[in-house]
């Protein structure tokens, strides 16, 4: 049997999924190590149920300290199946869906989550069910604003299930807006666009908030040029050596825009 | 007996020289090329390590701490220039990026001669196209802690 007795860091990206498969499985047979660093699944396709099972069959058992995936929302079952095997991991889970943006969310006390959908047209009904996870500890959803094309509507749906019977240990619930610098489309308009699923978003955080009796800590970050964070609804304004009427009048909008949809969440 | 009283009196031409050579602690010879290599001055250290046999072993430390091979272009120069094992400097090596192009298996070269590179640490196997056979790893150096297969 061939052993990298001193192997703690496994990292697969592509292409491995355009080779042959075979081949890949080899890994799961040949390879045997301490496992006990990061595990980095970066092609989406490899994170299948051929990679997952072969990941959970070495004999040693998986040590992680970090798992980072990038998948196919196809895969989450058996990508669920490998974060419960890495319970006390943290886990970054990127998940590609749709629509452009990214859905991040963290367990643990060492454990994160971070989901990502990535195709740039329309809502999407592929989410993510927090009661699945392991006792999540904190939960983190980004948002890329400049790529929102339709609603968001898979964002709470997902938190709503995060629920304390399924959730116990939920302390920080974070929402990141972010602009993609590669996209020539206006930060308000694209939050706009979100519409009522912005007023969802609010009502689940006011429900996990309620239902958590406030040992959830709520945070809504929007960052990116402006730097701009909402903590806990409490606006503090850091511009961060950017400057000019332009940009004030900008984010002062956004910033009226999300307020507008998040008080409700403080009273 | 006076002649030897004078002999001691007298110094030799030679063992004054001897003791007034300044010579260099090695820890802070070390210290200096620790500084050069964290500047990634790859040409200073190369010409340090020629300015003795002492300071070579230090600086093949850091000359030889990250390589690069693309295979089949550039790997055969490695081994043609380091024929012997117990000569190559292999066991500096703790970074080692293979970028194999248009095959899909570790090449035959590198497996033979990988026991070499006994103090290696990270492995990063790189492709332009295909999946990796990956059964060549019986053969890896056990040194490594940290694989990466992909692009």
């Amino acid at each position: 049997m061939a052993r990298l007795p001193n192997l703690d860091d496994l990292s697969l990206r592509e292409p491995l999924h355009t080779g042959d498969r075979r081949e890949l499985l080899g890994i799961g047979r040949d390879l045997r190590g301490r496992f006990g660093g990061k595990l980095v699944l970066r092609d989406v396709n490899c994170t299948n149920g051929d990679v997952m099972n072969m990941l959970l069959e070495i004999p040693t058992g998986l040590h992680f300290t970090e798992v980072d995936i990038h998948c196919a929302t196809k895969c989450l079952p058996s990508v669920v199946r490998l974060v419960e095997a890495c319970s006390g991991t943290i886990v970054k889970l990127f998940i590609m869906a749709a629509p452009y943006s990214r859905f991040t969310s963290s367990q643990l006390g060492w454990f994160q989550h971070q989901l990502t959908t990535s195709s740039p047209n329309a809502g999407s009904s592929e989410t993510f069910e927090f009661s699945k996870c392991p006792n999540p500890r904190e939960v983190k959803i980004g948002v890329t604003v400049g790529w929102i094309h339709g609603g968001l509507p898979w964002i709470p749906t997902a938190l709503s299930t995060l629920r304390p019977t399924t959730s116990p240990r939920l302390s920080s619930l974070r929402l990141d807006f972010t602009r993609s610098p590669y996209v020539n489309q206006s930060v308000e308009s694209s939050i706009e666009r979100m519409g009522d699923d912005l007023l969802w978003i609010t009502d689940e955080v006011a429900r996990i908030e309620r239902e958590f009796e406030g040992a959830v800590n709520l945070i809504v970050f929007r960052d990116f040029w402006f730097g701009m964070v909402f903590d806990r609804l409490n606006v503090r304004l850091c511009f961060a050596g950017v400057g000019g009427d332009l940009l004030v009048n900008h984010f002062t909008r956004i910033s009226q825009i999300l307020q507008r949809h998040l008080k409700r969440v403080s009273r | 007996m006076g002649s030897e009283i004078s002999e001691a009196k007298v110094p030799t031409s030679v063992e004054p020289k001897t003791a007034i050579t300044p010579r260099i602690p090695q820890d802070i010879t070390d210290e200096i090329l620790d500084h050069l290599a964290a500047d990634s001055d790859l040409g200073s250290l190369r010409a340090c390590a020629l300015v003795s046999k002492s300071w070579i072993p230090s600086c093949q430390q850091h000359i030889f701490h990250t390589v690069d091979f693309t295979w089949p272009k550039n790997m055969d120069r490695w081994f043609n220039t380091f024929p012997v094992p117990e000569e190559s400097p292999a066991h500096h090596v703790r970074v080692l990026y293979i970028l194999i192009e248009g095959v899909s298996w570790l090449p035959e070269e590198f497996l033979e001669h990988s026991p070499q590179f006994t103090g290696l640490r990270r492995l990063f196997l790189l492709g332009d196209s295909m999946g990796f056979r990956l059964p060549s790893h019986r053969r890896l150096p056990e040194s490594v802690t940290s694989l990466t297969i992909g692009t």
